[in-house]
């Protein structure tokens, strides 16, 4: 599928803006300028036929028009003015010479009120017209006593050819057209020319890009000074996105190395316990005894892999996870009291303080792991007669769970404690094979209450203490 | 010749120990890395094999504060660490070895060798003094140009002896290096058999190579 173009469609999509501001300024100026033409020269028909129209007269108690007589003895252009004029009672009209056979279209409104209008002259031009409703103007006294001008209304339509105005009104439009084409093919030109200056920095950020090595994950992408700030942002968090990237494989290849770490050393007390076997011949009791030895060691490796399997499934456990109700303090209790005999071996006292409202809906096989797995660490790391404090608390609808005791080691103990959580960590850097320490439990712990949705903190306290709590969001009370 | 082996891990280091033992090496292990440093200190190796991951103290912690006493013994450290900054890093720390588990026992002895012999500033596995050439590979001796049959004891005597020709070692010295359980006291063991030594080397009118150096101990010279 081809991909649509930034720079493509910011082209024809500014254009297409310019063009239509241009298309909608071009036709109000054109129709500002046609309407200001047009009213200038409604303004000089209405000056024209001010004066024309004092001609329509009355004499001797008749309606004279002397219009027609100044029309006749007047310039050439002034016979070419189309009058007509109606008596609206009778319905006779007098009209200009130049009217011929033809009438003017008459429009009128309320008398002396000029009303105008476009008309088509005879002659088949364009028009403009003017229609007045008009009484006679008394010319004397005598004669025209009993004439009621009122009583004789006359309708006067004075029109004049519009086509000189009709000619500019083209040019203009031609020309505003013109400018108009012009200014868009300029525009885009324009346009075309910024947007591919100001993305020859991003194709050039871009072909860095592509030009990168798959290997070359962990380097970040130098961030050009003339990269525009608006790219600048997506490229640091690229290289963010980069360095996350470095960083998990890092810490993938360090759980790989570490894997690698712990299989070889019982593999090499395997290895090493046949080898001195076959060096010379033994007797039959001897050799039994080194092969049980081999088996014994074998067993470190069973235990490595198991929990590197369990390690391996979490991440596709969720859709196995069956969610059940419990008690967080029932679950801890049970735990609690399988290993308890361990806690007294190891001269530890257990002080206990259950809430008593730690009901969640959750996998109880997930979560005793991470308890048992935490009430053992503490078991295994605490200092010999001290005690281990356990507390649960609901607060907020999180159910709390927090194992506390004092350090055997605490100088080994590292400033940031979330290292805990790394696959293999060990707060001393020796293996304790006596404590059977494998090193991935916590790792374990944090995955599985992250598929849980909850989570695990450790905190070490001034007292040589270390406290780890787990949080979880307390069950959802259904109303009824 | 005195060997320490430290390593946590029980099966491995019992194997190494028997074998080690069964080459005729004095050995003494520990799976604490406090106790290794103090045996360390307290008591002189010819090699010491050293793991890095085992509890309390770190190898790599015990070969710096060794380099910083300025305690020469070869170290041979062992791991299964094997990146190449991990092995620099053990190198770098003082380690004149590294080996990486799983490793075989064989190679495990032949770098020990090479460390011995190191430390004695012999390049060859073979010494010679005069008609002697004693191969320290294969643990074969002859003198002019005839094998002589040693047993275990006898053999690391003359080795002890031989990789320090022309100097006077005492009945002490030589009892800590070749014999593995000696503690200390006024056995005559070394005696007994320096004069089984004697007899198997100086036969046929050959000149004696091993002297007495009275109130002081041994020398193998021509």
């Amino acid at each position: 599928m081809k991909r649509p173009s930034i720079r493509d469609r910011l082209l024809v999509w500014i254009t297409f803006v310019i063009t239509l501001i241009m298309a909608v300024a071009g036709t109000l100026l054109y129709y500002s300028v046609k309407r200001s033409l047009y009213s200038q020269h409604d303004l000089l028909v209405n000056e024209a036929a001010t004066l024309i129209l004092i001609e329509v007269k009355a004499r001797n108690g008749e309606v004279y028009h002397e219009w027609q007589t100044s029309l006749n003895s007047t310039s050439e252009k002034s016979t070419k003015s189309m009058i007509q004029v109606w008596d609206l009672k009778t319905g006779d009209s007098v009209k200009s010479p130049s009217l011929g056979e033809e009438d003017l279209e008459r429009q009128y409104g309320e008398v002396g009120e000029r009303i105008f209008y476009n008309v088509t002259l005879p002659n088949g031009v364009p028009g403009r017209a003017v229609g007045i409703l008009t009484l006679p103007v008394k010319q004397g006294i005598d004669g025209n006593e009993g004439f009621l001008p009122e009583e004789h209304p006359q309708i006067f339509v004075w029109a004049d050819s519009t086509e000189e105005l009709r000619d500019v009104l083209i040019k203009t439009k031609r020309a505003f057209v013109a400018a108009g084409v012009a200014v868009i093919f300029v525009s885009a030109a324009a346009i075309w020319l910024i947007i591919y200056f100001l993305s020859l920095a991003v194709q050039s950020f871009s072909s860095d890009l592509l030009s990168r090595e798959g290997t070359e994950i962990g380097e970040p992408i130098p961030v050009p000074d003339h990269l525009p700030s608006e790219v600048v942002g997506i490229a640091k968090k690229f290289n963010a996105l980069l360095e996350r990237i470095d960083h998990f494989r890092e810490k993938d290849q360090d759980f790989f190395l570490n894997v690698a770490h712990e299989v070889r050393t019982p593999l090499a007390g395997v290895k090493a316990v046949i080898e001195q076997a076959l060096r010379q011949p033994r007797k039959v009791e001897d050799y039994q005894k080194r092969l049980r030895e081999a088996l014994n060691a074998t067993e470190n490796l069973v235990r490595l892999i198991n929990r590197l399997m369990e390690f391996g499934k979490l991440r596709n456990a969720r859709e196995s996870m069956v969610e059940t109700t419990l008690s967080l303090d029932l679950l801890s209790e049970n735990i609690l009291e399988k290993l308890r005999g361990k806690a007294t071996e190891n001269r530890l006292r257990f002080d206990v303080s259950f809430c008593g409202k730690t009901e969640i809906d959750t996998d109880e096989e997930l979560l005793s792991i991470v308890v048992n797995n935490l009430i053992e660490n503490a078991i295994n790391y605490a200092a010999p007669n001290t005690v281990i404090r356990i507390k649960t608390s609901n607060v907020d609808r999180i159910i709390t769970f927090e194992i506390q005791n004092e350090h055997s080691n605490m100088e080994t103990i590292p400033e940031t404690l979330d290292v805990f959580f790394d696959p293999f960590y060990r707060a001393d850097k020796a293996r304790n094979f006596v404590k059977k320490n494998i090193g991935i439990g916590l790792s374990f712990c944090k995955e599985v209450m992250i598929m849980l949705g909850g989570e695990i903190t450790a905190t070490k306290s001034s007292d040589h203490s270390l406290c780890f709590t787990i949080r979880l969001p307390a069950k959802e009370h259904v109303s009824d | 010749m005195r060997i320490l082996v430290l390593e946590d891990y029980p099966p491995l280091r019992r194997s190494i120990v028997e074998c080690l033992a069964e080459e005729g090496y004095a050995v003494d292990s520990t799976n604490s890395g406090d106790e290794g440093l103090w045996f360390v200190r307290n008591h002189k190796y010819n090699v010491v094999l050293l793991d890095i991951m085992v509890p309390e103290v770190s190898g790599l912690e015990i070969l710096k504060k060794l380099r910083s006493d300025q305690n020469p013994v070869p170290v041979i450290m062992i791991s299964a660490l094997d990146t190449v900054n991990q092995r620099i890093e053990g190198l770098e720390s003082g380690a004149d070895d590294y080996l990486v588990k799983p490793f075989s026992l064989d190679e495990m002895l032949a770098r020990v060798r090479v460390q011995i012999r190191r430390g004695h500033e012999k390049k060859s596995p073979l010494i010679t003094i005069g008609d002697l050439v004693i191969d320290t590979s294969k643990k074969n001796v002859q003198r002019a140009g005839k094998v002589i049959d040693l047993t275990r004891k006898e053999y690391l005597l003359l080795e002890c002896l031989a990789f320090r020709n022309g100097e006077v070692l005492s009945r002490e010295k030589i009892a800590r290096q070749v014999y593995q359980d000696y503690e200390g006291g006024t056995s005559n063991v070394v005696d007994v058999y320096i004069g089984y030594l004697r007899k198997k080397l100086h036969s046929n009118d050959l000149p004696n190579l091993i002297h007495t150096k009275r109130g002081h101990g041994y020398l193998l010279s021509e």
